[in-house]
């Protein structure tokens, strides 16, 4: 029998349910930092943060993942997105502490949201595996 | 020290000068090569009915016979209504964009594309983004503010409303 394969993933908070996405897709975790609002009408993008020169946009998932009560976001998850043509980098407001974990990825069942791209069984928990891209999009629909 | 000089004219040549205004709270900046004139309110002619879809379009003020649609800037890039009180005439096409003030002009050494995340209508309004004074300023798309399509179709409701006017005095 062989052993399952591990791999390693990012756990992160939306008020009290939590969170994951595979650990190669983020690149670092900031703290709360001055968002740069302009209009625009893409959902669920609120503004840029400028980092060291790069202007990164902001991400705000909590609104779909956990609705409009999610308590006050206190970090950013930087996270890398892919485009057709390009890697690009979005900030994810979370709303506490970030884990790093290694564990096997189980795959969804047919109810989860399409945005879910598996499951990690932890001891106390079960944590969706997020897809960003997907989630972005379907939210864009 | 001539070489010196000359080398930082060529540096600072490396940049563009920009207009920066703002529309309610939000700055913005227009590439200043693109305007002709900065003018107050004063002149604005208003356009009678305008089909839902030009509805950015409400004045038309003629500066040195050339007639330009003023394009409100709060309806263009849908925010809510503030106080206007100046239209940016541009250079290469009979369009002005009515703002509500104008701040300074500066240089900026480029524009950042705006991210790939942003795919609405943003895309189409700015031309990117430019970090002045750790500020982020969309600069705008002058081009999308009236297509030549746009112009053509307020030209030919204009004449259509003038040519109902007409008829109605005559009769």
């Amino acid at each position: 029998m062989s052993a399952a394969a591990t791999a390693s993933f990012v756990l992160f908070p939306l008020g009290k349910k939590r969170f994951a996405l595979p650990a190669e897709r983020v690149t670092e975790l900031a703290r709360m930092d001055h968002v740069h609002d302009f209009p625009s009408t893409t959902p669920l993008v609120n503004g840029v943060l400028v980092r060291r020169g790069e202007v990164i946009p902001v991400c705000d998932v909590a609104q779909v993942l956990v609705g409009s009560d999610a308590p006050p976001r206190k970090f950013y998850l930087i996270a890398k997105r892919r485009f057709e043509t390009a890697e690009e980098r979005a900030a994810i407001p979370v709303t506490g502490d970030c884990e790093l974990t290694n564990s096997e990825l189980l795959p969804r069942t047919g109810d989860l949201a399409v945005y879910v791209n598996g499951l990690l069984s932890l001891p106390d928990e079960i944590v969706e595996v997020l897809d960003l891209e997907t989630l972005m999009m379907e939210e864009a629909r | 020290m001539r070489l010196t000089r000359q080398k930082k004219r060529v540096q600072r040549a490396a940049g563009f000068p920009v207009i920066l205004f703002t529309i309610g709270e939000q700055l913005f900046a227009i590439d200043a090569a693109l305007v002709n004139e900065i003018q107050s309110l004063q002149g604005l002619q208003p356009l009678g009915t305008q089909p839902r879809q030009f509805g950015k379009v409400r004045h038309t003020v003629t500066r040195e016979g050339r007639r330009y649609w003023v394009v409100d800037g709060n309806v263009h890039l849908g925010m809510m209504p503030t106080h206007s009180t100046r239209v940016l005439l541009l250079d290469h096409t009979p369009v002005a964009l009515k703002v509500d003030a104008i701040v300074r002009m500066t240089e900026i050494s480029r524009v950042l594309a705006l991210p790939h995340a942003f795919h609405g209508e943003e895309r189409h309004w700015y031309k990117g983004l430019a970090l002045i004074d750790g500020t982020v300023v969309p600069v705008i798309n002058a081009d999308s503010l009236l297509s030549h399509y746009d112009m053509t179709a307020l030209e030919q409701n204009l004449l259509t409303l003038a040519s109902a006017e007409s008829e109605r005095i005559m009769a």
